[in-house]
């Protein structure tokens, strides 16, 4: 299911608000059940053959946690850890890469069967999950959790089930027992669903209309300038798409009590490429910093251990978001960018003015996302090529995407800066003057409500978009 | 700071009024099957079958069928339309480049065409239409093709410098007389008729991407008059002045501004009718069935919207009219839309017209139906865009 769709909105939603809150707050076990049971018919919505899949990760996760607690032999913790990830990675391994794998063996042996599978849904999401889960409790950073509806709720939770932000147990875990629901947090987490709905549809949607347009056009007649605004249309829609989820994720989490951590700060206002992977995906990127990069060693071997480790962790990172060689290299893009930063020019990029930082780190950015968005490897050099004034240039429309789109431009260009954190904060300093109290209080609430009438239009009359990110 | 709960609750019920509302108002509408404006069938709610809904494809049809139903969809369209016009001011909405008083399909910017690829396709079709000339040549009947730009085609200059426009056409048209010629098939291009006369802007619609009725007529006159030349027949045609024009009041949306959910910022065309000045009875009938001998499919009231279909009542498979007057030839026209403004004015020249739609008309080939019936005229109206494909009404022998 799509939050961003009338199913979800007007009918899944009201349904499960009214079933929870009619549940005693004294009774917190029925709550969770009902919140479980409304996240299984979230996740069964796209298809219920995969919600077996889902099962099985929250069972992996109950038992291999309860056998890799530290009151366990050392020996059956590194089992259990050893279990949760094989069966993690391996339904991952299969349901994401098999086919993958197979093509590129298939290259070299034509007969080698490719088997055609259905990616499930969320799948790469609830698996990190689940491994975080055990190994954090291997670590001793957790206690495991010995009701298993509880570990079930987490890994499926249905705000971040499907597209994340990848939940850290520790986040939640005390919330899935003691958590308070509060009218004020209510209020909180309806205002970001409403501002992430705004997002996706009004923002997200027709940026994605530009980049689907432009990106279906033979790349080798693409002007430059059109390359270009395919390339930035695309930035734009995957920021706004994936930053959307995440705030109606984290929205959602808080109007039933739980307060997940922010995935985004504001990444395209970063000046260097170390900076923006601060504030990009920030659940995925520490994640690996965690569960790979500091096991493998971090930086504590030695550079050339750290360019390993490095290497590895961004070749993991491409290819955690597909399985196509085009990932990979976006993964590899980043790697080499981050090497440069930390050995080469780094400390000259400190030395240039800001703008000149943002422009550097905005352009490598969007350059990245053409691999991204690109159908293949080849379709992404040739896109990349056009950039640069390496084709025919017969298709040249850019006016007309500036000038058709030209509010969304506007806005996304706004919104990329923080320009919501500057207004909330002028309004907090001047909370003695009660004009500025009421603006603080209402603006928000009025702007959620007004986002939801637009994103309701938007909705009704040009139907459903999928979240880019459901697709990893 | 007392305001702050007051403002949550206040903001949590008007957002829960919203979702409800929704809700209540998309369940209990009355609920229609088809989109006028869309020109499409609405989504009706998917069949349960356990095979469905455990591949995700019955649920995918209830969002479907959720998203045609929801409340005020067409209010909110016909008001984004709005808004996109006259607020926003964007260039194209729905598809539609809106400028000052003309309404202008957009269609994508496509690679050109080799010129190779142009005239082997060229070649191909006019070495199919010159068997077809044969064929009725061999009983002693006359063809004509008749090309027509359609509203794209024929305001291409209007088109903003930064929106694909369609003079692409031209280099297709060119191969494509180039191929007539050379194969000797007679072909009339009414994109040259009309450039000769200045391409006069109420030719064509504004709203649809038909011609208009002066167009039609315009086109009508061109076809008589090439009939004459090419034909020798003694055949007096009926001029302007022996038909009496009738301009409908009722608004006519046509096509470009029904994409507009009826939200088009001018509104002012109208449909003209025309009808013999001295009555020509004849008998009609539509797919071998009796119908009422009329060439217009007039609205019962002033107010009612009409469409271009209103011309011989809009596409058929296969029209038969009869004036029971032996002494003058027999005509069969086939072709798209466009033919059917152009028939409700030619039939009076003639015994019986018999109009062919090769898109919907599937009884027997029209090779075979010409050999049958060896009407003493075939014509072939086509617009720009299709004068080198070989489906639809190009699909002669099949």
């Amino acid at each position: 299911m799509i939050f961003s769709s009338i199913s979800f909105l007007f009918f899944f939603l009201p349904a499960l608000l009214a079933v929870y809150f009619l549940v005693p707050r004294r009774w917190r076990g029925t709550r969770n059940t009902v919140l479980l049971l409304f996240s299984i018919a979230f996740y069964a919505w796209a298809g219920p053959r995969f919600v077996p899949l889902v099962l099985i990760s929250g069972i992996t996760s109950y038992l291999c946690g309860l056998y890799a607690s530290p009151a366990n032999t050392q020996r059956t913790r590194h089992l259990a850890v050893a279990i949760c990830c094989t069966i993690g990675l391996g339904l991952l391994g299969w349901f994401k890469y098999a086919g993958f794998f197979a093509e590129t063996v298939a290259q070299f042996a034509p007969d080698f069967p490719i088997p055609h599978i259905i990616l499930p849904i969320g799948i790469s999401f609830y698996t990190f999950q689940s491994i975080s889960y055990v190994v954090d409790i291997y670590r001793g950073h957790i206690e495991p959790q010995r009701n298993p509806l509880r570990v079930m709720l987490y890994i499926a939770l249905f705000p971040q089930l499907v597209a994340g932000p990848i939940v850290r147990y520790e986040t939640i875990g005390d919330a899935l027992e003691h958590r308070k629901e509060t009218v004020a947090d209510f209020s909180e987490g309806l205002t970001r669903l409403f501002f992430g709905l705004g997002k996706k549809l009004l923002i997200a949607g027709p940026m994605g209309r530009i980049a689907d347009a432009i990106f279906a056009y033979d790349p080798s007649l693409l002007s430059a300038p059109l390359a270009w605004t395919g390339a930035l249309a695309y930035a734009m829609q995957i920021y706004f798409d994936f930053s959307a989820y995440s705030d109606m994720a984290i929205g959602l989490g808080r109007m039933f009590g739980f307060r997940f951590l922010e995935n985004f700060n504001y990444p395209y206002i970063a000046r260097s490429i170390t900076e923006f992977w601060r504030r990009w995906h920030i659940s995925l990127s520490s994640w690996f910093r965690d569960y790979v990069y500091i096991p493998l060693g971090g930086s504590r071997k030695g550079p050339l251990r750290l360019v390993g480790n490095l290497f590895v962790v961004w070749l993991l990172t491409g290819f955690w978001h597909g399985a196509a060689w085009n990932f990979v290299v976006w993964g590899l893009w980043f790697f080499v960018l981050l090497m440069g930063e930390k050995f080469l020019w780094g400390k000259l990029l400190d030395r240039l003015p800001a703008v000149i930082r943002w422009v550097y780190a905005m352009a490598l950015v969007t350059l990245s996302w053409v691999f991204f968005r690109a159908p293949d490897l080849g379709h992404a050099m040739i896109y990349l090529s056009a950039m640069f004034g390496g084709s025919s240039g017969e298709f040249n429309h850019t006016l007309f995407y500036l000038l058709q789109f030209w509010p969304e431009w506007l806005i996304a260009c706004a919104a990329c800066f923080p320009i919501k954190l500057a207004l909330e904060k002028a309004l907090e300093a001047r909370r003695d003057s009660p004009t500025f109290a009421l603006i603080h209080t209402w603006a928000p609430k009025l702007l959620a409500l007004l986002l939801l009438a637009l994103a309701y239009t938007r909705l009704v009359t040009e139907g459903l978009r999928p979240f880019i990110y459901f697709q990893f | 700071m007392k305001q702050q709960p007051l403002a949550e609750r206040l903001f949590i019920l008007a957002a829960l009024l919203f979702l409800i509302g929704i809700l209540l108002l998309t369940l209990l509408r009355d609920r229609d099957n088809i989109s006028h404006y869309e020109n499409r069938y609405l989504a009706t709610m998917p069949e349960f079958s356990t095979a469905a809904v455990l591949d995700g494809s019955y649920f995918a049809g209830i969002d479907e069928f959720l998203g045609d139903h929801s409340a005020f969809r067409i209010t909110l369209s016909r008001l984004t339309a709005r808004a996109d016009i006259h607020l926003l001011g964007r260039p194209v909405v729905n598809n539609i480049v809106v400028l000052d008083d003309l309404l202008l399909f957009r269609f994508p910017a496509e690679p050109a065409p080799t010129e190779e690829w142009l005239a082997a396709e060229a070649n191909a079709r006019a070495r199919e239409l010159h068997t077809l000339m044969q064929l009725i040549e061999s009983y002693g009947g006359h063809f004509l093709y008749v090309a027509v730009p359609d509203q794209t085609a024929y305001f291409w200059e209007y088109f903003p410098s930064y929106i694909n426009n369609r003079q692409g056409y031209r280099p297709a048209v060119q191969a494509f007389t180039e191929a007539m010629e050379a194969h000797g098939v007679p072909f009339l291009d009414m994109g040259e008729v009309f450039a000769a006369r200045g391409n006069p802007r109420h030719y064509y619609s504004a709203v649809d991407h038909h011609f208009s009725s002066a167009g039609a007529f315009a086109t009508y006159e061109a076809i008589m008059e090439a009939l004459l030349d090419q034909t020798g027949l003694d055949m007096p045609f009926l001029r302007a002045e022996d038909f009496i024009f009738t301009e409908l009041p009722n608004p006519y949306t046509g096509s470009r501004g029904r994409m507009l959910w009826g939200a088009s910022p001018f509104r002012d065309e109208r449909l003209t009718v025309a009808e013999p000045r001295t009555p020509i009875p004849f008998t009609r009938k539509d797919n071998g069935w009796v119908r009422p001998a009329t060439v217009h499919d007039l609205p019962g009231i002033y107010w009612e919207e009409v469409f271009y279909g209103l011309y011989m009542g809009g596409d058929h498979p296969l029209t038969e009219i009869d004036t029971n007057r032996p002494h003058l030839p027999s005509i069969l026209v086939f072709g798209d839309s466009f033919t059917n403004a152009v028939e409700s004015l030619i039939y009076v020249n003639f015994n019986t017209m018999t109009s062919i739609d090769l898109r919907l008309f599937d009884s027997m080939s029209l090779a075979g139906f010409i050999m049958l019936h060896q009407p003493d005229i075939v014509i072939c109206i086509r617009d720009y865009s299709w004068i080198l494909r070989p489906e639809g009404n190009g699909r002669l022998f099949e």
